[in-house]
């Protein structure tokens, strides 16, 4: 492997509510911490149970360096994110990290990135480093309505940042690569996380106006670490494993995305 | 304190195996790990011609297990045996090539090459995988098929040979008793029920193949009682596979008849589960004052 991987129990600093269906859980991050790209996840351990029990697979959604924090930006889906809403400062989670082939940092160009609902827990850690490295960013976020979105603040010190809802009762009406495309101006990159829908759309889009685009794609996983081959992603070179291939992907090289 | 055993013509510094598909070709838990301290690590499903596998999804959780529906991806044995064997020979641990096939011809040419391959000590013959369309399964459902397998092997192959049962037979003493009588060395009990979910919000099932295989903690009492079963009516040792999560599954696993084990789905979970599993043996052996572990192998009391 070319990645160093740890496996170690990281302390619980805060678990924050965010909205009804989304909470910020920080951990402490390791000494022995192996450097992490954006886009890479980790496997969490979440007590099996009878509906649950594997690891989840989570997205690093930001480090700051400054308070030695790793975060994660978690959607309640099932038992184990229901377990992970209930750890409480000093739990410790066992996690292994980091996992998997992250976006690609260039230094001064100008990069559009793009998430739909929990699609934003990359984008932040993301749009981080590319500003450290003298990127402009525009940001689009979209999300179903007011109540949903979230994290703009943290998102707006890095860039042009707009926002979309479904039924447009915050910030622009509309999917969120339609609004994408109205703005759409000379970008060298496109970086995107969010539903399958969203980024087949945005495949279309890189193709159609010739912009480079990765995204970061979902899939199930059991092992995370490449061994069991069951998070495969059609390519134009094969199967792909979206754990240690992925999870971001080039869109040249993707065929079509599973639903 | 000995934890060595025999398989075939090996031997094994202990019964602590990885099972194939579930431990990759051991580079992947490196850093977690080290493969050489297990009795053996099994490869990756591998067959003549490179395979793409199933469309996604490929897995879905279910209760203490999972189910998966890979279709035995991978690049085929040529590329096992000049991209990955190099790599992993420094292991100084067994390397058991699990190979499958669409036919007889395709598990002969396999099994063929891998025999004179000197690294490769042992294969283990899939005759079960539930995810393929042709080849797997049928030959560990079906007596006839099974031997005339078998026979055509044996005869090419002339190493270690284990068969990896099906659990998905009625009787599997037989299909045991089929393995022993054409001259294989060691059986496998067993590979993957085959099992099915579905979405209930959409309707479809949660697998692209539509049936998987179930494999993790879910099936450890009927893979207990088919090992109990085979040890009954064959001498050939038994490899037993089946949700094995802790130590104690392990030794469950011996006295039902085992001689050895295959650590899973529990890799998943825990990278280091193989051997965390081989120190909960050594530690069962030592507090025990047992001296070897053959020395426990099959003997539940009736």
């Amino acid at each position: 492997m070319n990645n160093k991987i740890i496996r170690t129990k990281l302390k619980v600093v805060n678990n924050e509510q965010i909205n009804s269906s989304h909470f910020r859980l920080y951990l402490t991050m390791p000494d022995d911490c192996p450097p992490i790209t954006p886009g890479q996840f980790a496997e969490i351990y979440v007590p099996p149970t009878l509906n649950s029990f594997l690891r989840i697979p989570l997205s690093i959604h930001f480090i700051s360096d400054k308070k030695n924090e790793i975060q994660f930006l978690i959607q309640l889906k099932g038992e184990g994110t229901k377990y992970l809403k209930t750890l409480k400062k000093n739990d410790f989670v066992d996690i292994i990290m980091p996992l998997g082939k992250g976006f690609s940092i260039p230094r001064q160009r100008k990069l559009a990135l793009i998430a739909g609902g929990c699609g934003v827990a990359p984008l932040l850690f993301l749009s981080d480093k590319l500003y450290e490295h003298g990127n402009e960013l525009e940001i689009y976020l979209g999300f179903r309505n007011h109540n949903q979105v979230m994290l703009i603040n943290e998102f707006k010190k890095y860039g042009k940042l707009v926002i979309a809802t479904d039924d447009g009762s915050m910030g622009e009406k509309g999917v969120i690569t339609q609004v994408f495309e109205r703005h759409l101006d000379d970008f060298d990159f496109i970086y995107a996380c969010g539903p399958t829908s969203m980024l087949q759309s945005l495949m279309y889009l890189s193709e159609k106006y010739n912009i480079k685009c990765e995204i970061s794609l979902e899939t199930l996983m059991a092992c995370g670490l490449g061994a069991c081959l069951c998070c495969a992603v059609p390519t134009k070179k094969g199967n792909m494993r979206a754990c240690v291939d992925g999870p971001v992907f080039d869109t040249k090289d993707l065929i079509e995305l599973n639903e | 304190m000995s934890t060595k055993i025999d398989i075939g013509k090996l031997t094994l510094k202990n019964p602590v195996l990885t099972a194939s598909g579930t431990f990759g070709y051991g580079q992947e838990f490196e850093s977690f790990i080290d493969p050489s301290l297990l009795g053996g690590i099994i490869m990756k499903g591998t067959t003549w011609e490179p395979r793409e596998g199933n469309p996604a999804p490929r897995m879905a959780e279910t209760s203490a297990g999972m189910l998966n529906a890979v279709g035995l991806q991978n690049k085929g044995v040529h590329h096992f045996i000049d991209k990955i064997l190099p790599a992993i020979t420094k292991y100084d641990t067994k390397i058991i090539v699990n190979v499958a096939g669409n036919d007889v011809a395709d598990y002969v040419k396999t099994a063929s090459l891998l025999n004179d391959i000197e690294r490769v000590d042992a294969i283990e013959l899939n005759v079960s995988c539930p995810n393929v369309k042709k080849g797997g399964i049928q030959f560990g459902t079906n007596e006839n098929l099974l031997k005339e397998l078998l026979s055509a092997v044996r005869h090419v192959y002339y190493k270690t040979l284990i068969v990896k049962l099906s659990p998905n037979v009625t009787k599997i003493e037989d299909f045991a008793k089929i393995s022993e009588s054409e001259g294989a060395d060691a059986i496998t009990v067993a590979n993957t029920f085959l099992g099915m979910a579905i979405d209930i919000n959409t309707y479809k099932p949660k697998l692209s193949n539509i049936t998987g295989g179930l494999s993790g903690p879910a099936i450890k009492p009927i893979i207990m009682r088919m090992v109990y079963q085979c040890y009954q009516v064959v001498k050939i040792p038994i490899i037993a596979s089946g949700g094995i999560m802790h130590w104690q599954d392990a030794i469950e696993y011996f006295l039902a008849g085992a001689t050895a084990i295959q650590v899973g789905t529990a890799n998943f979970i825990n990278p280091s589960a193989s051997i965390e599993i081989l120190q909960g043996i050594n530690d069962y052996l030592d507090n025990n004052n047992i001296e070897s572990i053959k020395n426990i192998i099959g003997k539940v009391k009736i």
